[in-house]
């Protein structure tokens, strides 16, 4: 008899205390710390409770021990996927290119491992180095051949990469006027050319 | 959520799937390393229950091998199929490894079978048996670490994976931390599952059969004993392994432990909490089979009471906000912890009270053994509550680990390969919380299903002819 006097006691003490202390006291729980120890103080309860029960009989038949252990198992794995759901949530970022801007598709094809960039240019310190580095070709696109603006020369890098080829590499890279969609090129150059 | 009809999109597929090769691998190689310390216990002390143990259990791991070849499998198949470039990346830079690999899977198959075929021929020739069993934990370890690098080079791969050589892919910043703390989680979860087979056996084992029911009960008991066991030390790894992980970028660690994906461990904290006290309810109940054992209960109040209040100070969070930019529709001094106790949300105070809990999960323990020393045991006696606390445990215990591999993953965030290869799939998404502890109990449940199914008809179906 005493123990869910207990219970009720510490509960009520819980919910009661703010009333006393101001936020300046510095003591003064908020409203879900307030309903976490609740939860902790039922929960406690019912562990005393338990400690005290009679003892179960063995069962009679197969199938209700079965269905007991069923039970406890669905139990015990619902009260937690519960509290998962109740449990403050983050927002996560959508990632279908649905409402993309140009220059995020861009960056999406650029590390997407079918189309390749990546494995031969770095952007930012992460990705290949077959290629140049990649981190400020919209700055150096400009000045690689005298009359041929940024935006031009990046456009034939990508449909005709051996029209000119930067020094010190290989003339390795694939065209890919053939291997990507018209929008997928122009996507792919909004993003090179937001790499200033 | 992700686009498509739901559970039946790539993402889901190879979660589960995946989730459910590394529940079975689990059992498949940490069973077998107290398995063979059993069978060495009952050469030693001439107990023959050592042994029933070690060869009851060891079916239950035949048996189960073949299904965690088949996730492994499916995994696979799952894998070059619908993620074609990280399988084409994965499989063609680590390819001397995956051929070692087969060659030690081949190797340990056959050890593992002649193992367990020979368990009657040799059993006058124990100390060879105990040798083979031996070489096949080698064996196993040695697999389970090879495929260990490969997973830890997914979160932490070295500066341009292109041209690191495999050894430098497999010696990566996280290997070592991964290895130790599957090594012992795998201990303990397979302790948990002999747990979970003998309560099952206990529970519906026939009314006259009482030398059945003093068996699993024991068995039970020992299994539960080794899953705790190994459990708290699982911290030490823990920490260890996430050390590693700040080591490497820090901003990983932000992630996981202040930010977007902090409540994940609130909840884990929820878990733990709840399998000390499990453990500590059993011990409990287990006294009372042992004649004048009931004269503990009041040492167990206090237990349980110290228990509680650790744990409550271990798990109040710093604050009830979902992430470091979150905007809260609360005034922050409702959200946070106040300011004059600020200490409870830090690591001191949470150090010092998971100290207090195991602390007294060990005074338990000793209680337990000085009951035994003064009492007359009688096995099989136990209440049936017990029996309940062995499935209790084991489901969270399974339910943890499928719900913390997620965490390890989506701690890559939308990366395949950290900062190397994006994940660009229309499935590609970051489940929150809810939607994470969703999928761990749907794969929690199938691994159960299979299990039970597994013992049904190893030790039930079986033994009718
Ligand atoms: C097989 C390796 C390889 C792949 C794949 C590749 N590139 Fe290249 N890329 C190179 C090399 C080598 C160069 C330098 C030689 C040249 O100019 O042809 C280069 C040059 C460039 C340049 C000119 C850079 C400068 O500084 O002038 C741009 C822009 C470029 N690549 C963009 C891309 C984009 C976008 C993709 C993916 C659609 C891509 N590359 C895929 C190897 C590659």
């Amino acid at each position: 008899m005493r123990l869910p006097l207990i219970v009720v006691a510490v509960v009520a003490a819980v919910w009661l205390a703010p009333l006393f202390l101001s936020v300046e006291s510095g003591l003064r729980f908020g409203w879900p710390y307030q309903i976490f120890f609740t939860l902790v103080v039922l929960f406690g309860g019912f562990v005393f409770y338990m400690l005290r029960a009679k003892p179960t009989p063995p069962f009679k038949s197969t199938g209700k021990a079965f269905g007991s252990m069923v039970l406890v198992f669905l139990g015990s794995i619902g009260v937690i996927v519960l509290l998962a759901n109740v449990a403050p949530q983050f927002g996560f970022e959508e990632t279908s290119a649905g409402g993309a801007t140009a220059e995020e598709r861009g960056r999406a094809l650029f590390s997407n491992p079918n189309v390749g960039c990546f494995l031969c240019h770095t952007i930012a310190g992460s990705g290949g180095t077959r290629g140049p580095d990649l981190s400020h070709v919209a700055s150096v696109a400009g000045k690689r051949r005298p009359g041929v603006s940024a935006e031009d020369y990046l456009k034939e890098s990508l449909q005709d990469p051996a029209a000119f080829v930067v020094p010190t590499f290989d003339k390795i890279m694939p065209p890919f006027a053939q291997r990507l969609s018209s929008e997928e090129l122009a996507d792919l150059l909004t993003y090179l050319l937001s790499l200033k | 959520m992700p686009p498509g009809i739901p559970l039946i999109n790539d993402r889901l597929i190879i979660w589960v799937v995946a989730e459910l090769h590394l529940l079975f691998a689990a059992f498949v190689l940490g069973a077998p390393i107290f398995i063979v310390i059993c069978e060495y216990l009952g050469l030693r002390t001439k107990d023959s229950r050592y042994e029933r143990l070690a060869q009851e259990t060891m079916k239950i791991v035949a048996i189960s091998y073949s299904l965690a070849a088949l996730f492994g499998a499916a995994m696979t198949f799952v894998l070059i199929g619908k993620y074609q470039a990280l399988a084409n990346f994965i499989f063609g830079r680590f390819y001397p490894l995956f051929g070692l690999y087969a060659l030690l899977l081949l190797v340990e198959s056959i050890l593992m079978y002649v193992y367990w075929y020979t368990w009657d021929a040799l059993a006058a020739r124990k100390r060879i048996h105990i040798s083979i069993g031996v070489a096949l934990n080698l064996v196993g370890t040695v697999v389970m670490i090879l495929m260990n690098g490969v997973g830890s080079f997914m979160l932490t791969p070295p500066p341009s994976p292109e041209q690191a050589s495999v050894w430098q892919l497999l010696n990566n910043a996280t290997w070592t931390g991964l290895n130790l703390h599957r090594f012992i989680a795998n201990i303990s979860f397979g302790g948990f599952m002999v747990a979970l087979f003998a309560a099952f056996m206990f529970l519906t084992s026939r009314k006259d059969k009482d030398e059945d029911r003093a068996f699993y009960d024991w068995m039970g008991y020992i299994g539960n004993f080794i899953g705790v066991a190994a459990l708290i030390l699982l911290p030490v790894a823990g920490y260890i392994y996430a050390k590693e992980i700040f080591a490497y970028n820090a901003t990983i660690s932000t992630l996981l432990m202040a930010d977007k994906l902090a409540w994940f461990f609130v909840i884990q904290g929820v878990l733990v909490v709840l399998l000390f006290l499990g453990a500590i309810y059993y011990m409990w109940l287990s006294i009372q089979r042992i004649r004048g054992g009931v004269r503990f209960r009041s040492y167990f109040r206090g237990v349980f009471l110290v228990a509680l209040v650790g744990l409550t100070v271990w798990l109040v969070p710093q604050n009830f906000l979902p992430s470091l930019t979150a905007e809260s529709t609360s005034p922050i001094e409702e959200v946070a912890i106040p300011e004059r106790v600020t200490f409870l949300g830090m690591m001191p105070a949470k150090g010092l009270a998971v100290s207090a809990v195991i602390l007294v999960t060990a005074f338990a323990y000793l209680l337990y053994r000085q009951a035994i020393a003064t009492g007359t045991m009688a096995w099989g006696k136990i209440d049936t509550k017990a029996q309940f606390a062995l499935i209790f445990l084991p489901s969270l215990a399974v339910f943890t680990m499928s719900f913390m591999g997620p965490i390890r993953e989506l701690a890559r965030g939308q990366w395949h390969i950290f900062q190397f290869m994006a994940d660009t799939t229309r499935e590609s998404f970051v489940p929150p919380l809810s939607y994470t502890a969703i999928m761990a109990g749907i794969t929690t449940l199938v691994f159960f299903l299979l299990m039970s199914a597994v013992f049904w008809l190893g030790f039930k179906v079986a033994h009718k002819g």
